[in-house]
Formats: structure tokens, C-alpha cells, sequence
């Protein structure tokens, strides 16, 4: 097809460093964790407890899917497939866009196709590298299983499938943003609804696990509803414990179905146009548009939507799952020993319950720095020049986003903790104090506060480098919540993460000293980065 | 306003990023009441120059002077005497352009009503549409509408008729004429020669950062055949 050849190299030239970095990154720190996990838990005992634990416990089968088997192969897969597949779906789809829709958008494409091109070679190229870069993810995650791991671990059949497992996971969220990008015009609302199909289908497969059951053989069957997310056929395939080909053959359908219907559609529009029509809008804008708060919530209010949607639906789906938990825990002596490692000392379910808090509040923590991070996309778009001629000033443009993202944060937090308490309350006999959860809450403010005051601090000295220093940072602190506890790292570097330093209320007391010194580090980087905003010039 | 208070003045105007000279003692004086042509080729430092006025650049060294105050330090107070249109028209893609036009006209502290509407239909321009299906032109009118339709001293306005039909060229020019029949002063930076020759009292002509020529029109008509003439050899000479 002409014009492919010139597409791919021109995707290559353009993602050179990002591919690699990425591909990297993924494969390497996959096999890290074998070393990593086989070093504390690598003790048949502790599989046999660990075991134990899992298969009665339903948030772990929501969060991690089902251990399998008291086998280092069933712990490496509840550890880390998901995750790691979260991580391959974003990036496939991501890219996927980045080279299709946002081309179109930029008016690259419309360049590019009025050279000898065919108009379908952008969505081949972006194809062509996406299942390529996914390839290499499966012969290197393969390659890698095989080498720290057969035969002792697990039998080299195991280590290719899984290897080919999340390879062929990649296609088939490549060919779904390839779907996507027909239907809607701009990259951004692409990317938003991909991320809301993501989480949607890993809460559909959470379910499906949730409500499954134990066959005669001793492993766990997820119900028929694991069947309508990829996230089920990655785990389908059990490749770590007990190795299935065939499901392949229901992603790989998936994929042969999904990419010519892409084409098919992508035939049937024009360029640069969707297959849902844009609307027709307002002729005036409604009073409150029109004043810089106005504005600045307008184009605030999808992030924080989308996340708050997020954060509620965690929250309820934790709080329901509390009465099914406290009757497993009031049988278990395992389960109990369990939830006394994720940090608590007395009652369980409120330790429980503060381990789940602070996992949603991540989530309000990314959409913070989702949401500050628009100031360098509104500077560098030139979007921020036209409204700093007229009278509103820099610092009460910059002062207006952080107080809309923050205030933002504030309301998820106070919701999390409300509702998460509320439904204990309703649906179990636990007595719970909702006040008390909301005020856990909100108690994780400073956290918010932290992260917007990094990223203006960098705003303001560094602005190219400000995002990236701010989701790497994110990036640190979720790994330190997820797998520090597991690998008992050194206690200096866990005090890198502000969680460290939070009391995991409503099961501690809050404290409030660390809370006023991230305020302050907050105030301080906020009020440092406002002067040197106030002292540079706008660039693009 | 026919007295000679300068409303804007740049004096050995620098502005440097890293290593490079956007701006090299660049002069220009621009009168109240005058319509003031900024010619000069693709990256003289046209839109630099604007920057350093609106105070969204930083002068590297030398004086610039909006209303005889620095537009680096009273940015915001001087900004409720302009209005703005840029080079690159760039506003959210999901906002209509009557809710854009709106916006910037209450951010510069209100706009005048019967203006808006009478632009809009002269312009031709359907406001219910979003910013991201506009064409190039349609997206240059929004800008022109959104500082047409407030009542301040001084436009100042980069390139804005380069996405316009020669029809919509003659709207403007007319619109022009009408805000200097009322006074107002307009620094008009553009690449369309006749249209400088229709609506300017004086010219700066910038190259490499620096001032090249700077004439009234009755002076460019006495020493030069025309504005082309003189744009070519101020353009050409090294």
C-alpha cells in the first residue's frame, strides 16, 4: 500500500526514544520481580499460606484475580499480571491514538495522505508498529521468564505463553483504540473514553472473578461475565499455573473481527471527521462561562468527572464487598495474620478498609496531577496567551486551576471516605462512624496539596520537564504503595512517598503534624514556582 | 485624539533566547490615533515585538512602553486598554465561538453588544459551531469579532486577515476605518501590502530583529513608487 513504508519510519523518527524506553522498562521490570518476589515469599510455607489466604479472600479476587495453586507461578500471576497488562493496554492505546486521531487533528495527516498515500496507510503504519513493538514485549517477557525461571519455577511452555499471552493482549487493545479513533474527532476525548473502556473492563473482569466459584479441580472459575473483558482471556490462559493455548484463539478472533471493521469504518468517514457528528453548540455563553472561574472549571470539569465517577464506583464496589469479608475473616487465622501485614494493629476490617482508602486515594491523586497539568497544555497550545492580554493576571490564572483542581481532590476525598463508610454501615453489621471515615478522607489533602505544589514549582523553573517530574514522582509513590510492604524495602526510601508519612486513618489516629509539614513544603514549592511563572517568558 | 501622545514606544529594543537575537535595538513609536503598519519578513520579530508589549516576553534589554508604563510589570492594568488578536489563533477545540467571543470579551471587561452582532453578520460568522470545526478563517474571524466588539484605546493585531477572503479583507479594512474615524489607535502587523497602503498612517518595516524603515505614508509616497517597491529593497538588502 503506498505511503506505509514512509508512515513507519516516520512513527519510528517521531517515538525513537519513547518505544524503546517503554518496551525496556516493561520487560525488565517484569523479571525483576521474579528475583524480588522469589526472595521473600519464595518459601513453599509461606506460598501454602499465602495460598490459603487467597482463595477465600474476594478482594484480592477482585483486585488480583484468583491464586491458583500454592505455586511461585500462582503468586508472580496474581502480582503482577494485571497490572502489568494495565500497563501494556494504556500504552497500546495511547500510541494507537497518538498516530491516528491526533495526526488528524494537528492536520498532519491531511498533509501527509495528499502525497502518494493511500488514506488507509496511517492507520496501517500505526498498526503495523503497535502489534511489532507488541511482538518484541512477548518475545522478550518470554525470553525472560525462560531465563530466571524454567524449569524451576515454571516449565518453559508457561514462560512463552505468558510471554505471548500479554503480547497478543497489546493487539487486542491496539485494534479497539483502532475502533475508537473512527468514531470520535478529537485525540483527547479518544483517550478518554479508551481509559474509561480500560477500567471498565477491569472491573467487569473483577466481577466475573468475584462471583465465580472453585471447580473439582481445585482452581478458581471466573462466571461467564470474565468473558466479556480482555482482562478475562489474559487470565484465561493461566499460563504460569496451568497453561491453556486455546484462549489465544478467542483474543486473536477478537483481533481479526476488530481491525477490518476499523478499516471498514475508517473508509466510510472523511478524514479529519468522526462517525459520531459534532454537535451544534451554544451561541452565548451562559454567565458563569464567562468569568475566569467559570472557565477555568469548564475546562477542569471532564477530568473531574471522569475520575470522581472512578473513585465512587472503587469505593462502593470495596464497601460492598465488606460483609462477604468480615465472614471469611472471623474463620481464617491466616486472613487475619494477612491484613496485620498491610500495617494494622487492632480490629481488621477498619485496617482493611484504611489499606483500600489509600488505594483510592491514589486514584485521586493522579486525577490531581492530571488535572494541574493542563496549565503547561493551556500555555503551550498558545491557548493561555489570548486570556493573559486581557486583565486577568498570571498569578490568578495559575491560582484559579490549582484552587479548581484541589477543591476538585477535596470533594473525592470527603466522598470516598463517605461512601466507603456509608455502605459499611448499611451493609454490614460493623458499627462505623461515617464522620470519621470522611474525615480519613480529607485527611490525605496535604498529599494533593504536595503534588500540585511540585508540579508549579516546576511549572514555573522548568515548565518543558514539569510533567514529567510530576507523574514520575506519581509513578515512585504508587510503586512504593503497591509492592514496597512485599519487598520490605529501606525505610529511608519508603519516607520518599508522602503516604509514608500519613496515618492510615480511620484505623490510626490522624496525626497531624506530618499533614502541616506537607502543607507547608506545599505552600512553599507553590509560592517559589509562582514567582519564577510571574518572571518568565510564555513558551511553547 | 489627534495630539501626538505616544502610545506605544520601543527604544533599542533586545530580546534574546539563549543564543539566538529576536530583537536587536529595535525602535518603533506608534501614535495615538494612527493606524501603524508592522511589515517585515517571516521571523523579523514581528509577533516578538508584540510579546514584549503584552508582557507575555520578557525584554532582554532596552525600553518598551505602552501608554508610558512598563507592559512587563502593569500587564494586567494595561491590558484593559487593548484588545489582542494573534498570529496563531488557537482556542478550546469543545468551546463554541459565540461562548469564546463572549469570554474574552467580559475577561476585557465587557463588550459592546450591538458590535458583536453587527460583526458576526458582516463577518459571516456562525457562532454555534465548535472552535474545532472551524477552517483557518472562520478561526482568524473569532479572534476578530472577540477584539472587534470591545471598546478599548488600542488594538493591537497580529496577521489577522492572512485565512480571509478578499470579501472578508474588505469587511475588515472597513472596520478598520471605523475605529480610526472614532480615534482609536491600531498597531497592524500583516504581510497584504494594499491593505497597509489602504489603512496605515506610518510603517515600520523590521529585518533581523532590527528597524529598517520607518516612514508616514505621504513620505513613502514622495521617496518610493510604492509600498512593494520599498518592501522589496528593505526585504532584499543585506
Amino acid at each position: 500500500m503506498a505511503g506505509v513504508g514512509t508512515f513507519i519510519r516516520l512513527i519510528l523518527r517521531r517515538d525513537r526514544v519513547k518505544l524503546p524506553v517503554w518496551l525496556l522498562v516493561t520487560v525488565l521490570s517484569l523479571v525483576a520481580m521474579v528475583p524480588l518476589l522469589k526472595e521473600t515469599y519464595g518459601d513453599s510455607a509461606t506460598l501454602h499460606t499465602l495460598y490459603q489466604t487467597f482463595a477465600l479472600n474476594p478482594a484480592g479476587l477482585f483486585l488480583t484475580g484468583p491464586m491458583d495453586a500454592p505455586s511461585f507461578g500462582a503468586l508472580m500471576t496474581i502480582e503482577t499480571t494485571l497490572w502489568w497488562g494495565l500497563l501494556i493496554a494504556f500504552m497500546n492505546t495511547l500510541f494507537v491514538v497518538r498516530h491516528t486521531r491526533q495526526n488528524e487533528e494537528t492536520g498532519a495527516q491531511e498533509l501527509l495522505l495528499s502525497g502518494r498515500a493511500h488514506r488507509a496507510s496511517g492507520l496501517v503504519a500505526a498498526l503495523v508498529v503497535a502489534f511489532g513493538v507488541d511482538v518484541l514485549l512477548a518475545l522478550g517477557i518470554g525470553a525472560g521468564l525462560h531465563m530466571v525461571g524454567a524449569p524451576e519455577l515454571w516449565s518453559v511452555e508457561s514462560a512463552w505463553l505468558h510471554g505471548i499471552t500479554l503480547g497478543l493482549f497489546g493487539f487486542v487493545w491496539a485494534a479497539i483504540a483502532a475502533l475508537v479513533v473512527q468514531l470520535v474527532e478529537s485525540a483527547r476525548s479518544a483517550n478518554g473514553l479508551l481509559a474509561g473502556l480500560i477500567g471498565t473492563a477491569f472491573v467487569v473482569r473483577g466481577i466475573g472473578d468475584f462471583m465465580g466459584s472453585t471447580s473439582a479441580n481445585g482452581l478458581h472459575e471466573p462466571t461467564v461475565v470474565s468473558w466479556l473483558s480482555p482482562f478475562g482471556w489474559l487470565q484465561a490462559a493461566r499460563s504460569l499455573t496451568a497453561p491453556e493455548w486455546w484462549p489465544l484463539l478467542v483474543s486473536l478472533g477478537f483481533v481479526a473481527v476488530a481491525v477490518p471493521l476499523a478499516f471498514w469504518l475508517l473508509g466510510a468517514r472523511d478524514v479529519g471527521a468522526g462517525l459520531l457528528p459534532a454537535r451544534i453548540g451554544r451561541a452565548r455563553a451562559k454567565q458563569w462561562l464567562a468569568t475566569p472561574l467559570g472557565l477555568t472549571w469548564k475546562l477542569q470539569k471532564n477530568i473531574f468527572i471522569g475520575w470522581c465517577a472512578g473513585v465512587v464506583a472503587m469505593a462502593v464496589i470495596v464497601g460492598m464487598l465488606v460483609p462477604e469479608m468480615s465472614r471469611v475473616f472471623e474463620s481464617s487465622e491466616s486472613a487475619k495474620a494477612m491484613i496485620m501485614t498491610m500495617g494494622g494493629n487492632g480490629a481488621l476490617i477498619p485496617t482493611f478498609l484504611s489499606a483500600m482508602l489509600m488505594i483510592t486515594v491514589l486514584m485521586v491523586v493522579a486525577y490531581t496531577v492530571q488535572g494541574i497539568t493542563r496549565l503547561r497544555a493551556e500555555e503551550s497550545s498558545g491557548r493561555a496567551e489570548n486570556l493573559l492580554a486581557t486583565r486577568l493576571s498570571r498569578f490568578k490564572w495559575l491560582g484559579l486551576h490549582a484552587a479548581v483542581v484541589l477543591a476538585g481532590g477535596a470533594v473525592m476525598l470527603a466522598l470516598c471516605g463517605f461512601v466507603l463508610g456509608s455502605l459499611v454501615a448499611v451493609t454490614s453489621d460493623i458499627s462505623v462512624n461515617v464522620v470519621e471515615y470522611t474525615l480519613a478522607g480529607l485527611s490525605y489533602f496535604p498529599v494533593l496539596a504536595l503534588f500540585v505544589g511540585l508540579y508549579v514549582l516546576f511549572f514555573g523553573l522548568l515548565p518543558r520537564a514539569a510533567g514529567l517530574v510530576v507523574w514520575a514522582y506519581f509513578g515512585l509513590v504508587v510503586f512504593m504503595s503497591w509492592i514496597a510492604p512485599l519487598l520490605q524495602l529501606d525505610q529511608w526510601m519508603m519516607n520518599l512517598s508522602p503516604l509514608a508519612h500519613v496515618a492510615s486513618a480511620p484505623s490510626e489516629a490522624i496525626r497531624l503534624e506530618p499533614l502541616l509539614v506537607l502543607g507547608a513544603l506545599s505552600l512553599v514549592s507553590v509560592a517559589t514556582g509562582t514567582v519564577a511563572w510571574r518572571n518568565r517568558n510564555l513558551q511553547s | 485624539m489627534t495630539d501626538n501622545k505616544e502610545i506605544i514606544s520601543c527604544q533599542k529594543l533586545t530580546k534574546t533566547f539563549g543564543s539566538v537575537k529576536a530583537l536587536d535595538e529595535f525602535d518603533m513609536t506608534v501614535r495615538a490615533g494612527e493606524v501603524h503598519g508592522f511589515l517585515g519578513p517571516n521571523g523579523a520579530g514581528k509577533s516578538t515585538t508584540i510579546r514584549v508589549l503584552l508582557g507575555l516576553l520578557k525584554k532582554t534589554r532596552g525600553t518598551a512602553t505602552l501608554f508610558g508604563k512598563d507592559p512587563w510589570k502593569d500587564a494586567v492594568e494595561l491590558h484593559k486598554k487593548l484588545a489582542y488578536v494573534p498570529g496563531d489563533v488557537n482556542f478550546w477545540p469543545n468551546l463554541t465561538g459565540g461562548e469564546i467571543i463572549d469570554i474574552l470579551g467580559r475577561l476585557r471587561g465587557g463588550l459592546d453588544e450591538k458590535r458583536r452582532t453587527h460583526l458576526l453578520e458582516c463577518f459571516e460568522l456562525d457562532p454555534t459551531k465548535k472552535f474545532r470545526t472551524y477552517s483557518k478563517g472562520n478561526r482568524q474571524k473569532v479572534a476578530l469579532v472577540a477584539a472587534l466588539s470591545s471598546d478599548v484605546p488600542l488594538y493591537i493585531l497580529d496577521e489577522p486577515t492572512s485565512g480571509l477572503d478578499p470579501l472578508m479583507e474588505q469587511v475588515f479594512q472597513t472596520e478598520i476605518q471605523k475605529l480610526k474615524g472614532a480615534g482609536k489607535t491600531v498597531l497592524l502587523s500583516s504581510h497584504i501590502l494594499s491593505e497597509v497602503e489602504a489603512l496605515c498612517d506610518r510603517v515600520t518595516i523590521i529585518r533581523d530583529g532590527k528597524t529598517v524603515a520607518d516612514y508616514t505614508l505621504a513620505e513613502l509616497q514622495k521617496e518610493h513608487e510604492s509600498l512593494e517597491a520599498l518592501f522589496l529593497s528593505k526585504y532584499e538588502e543585506k
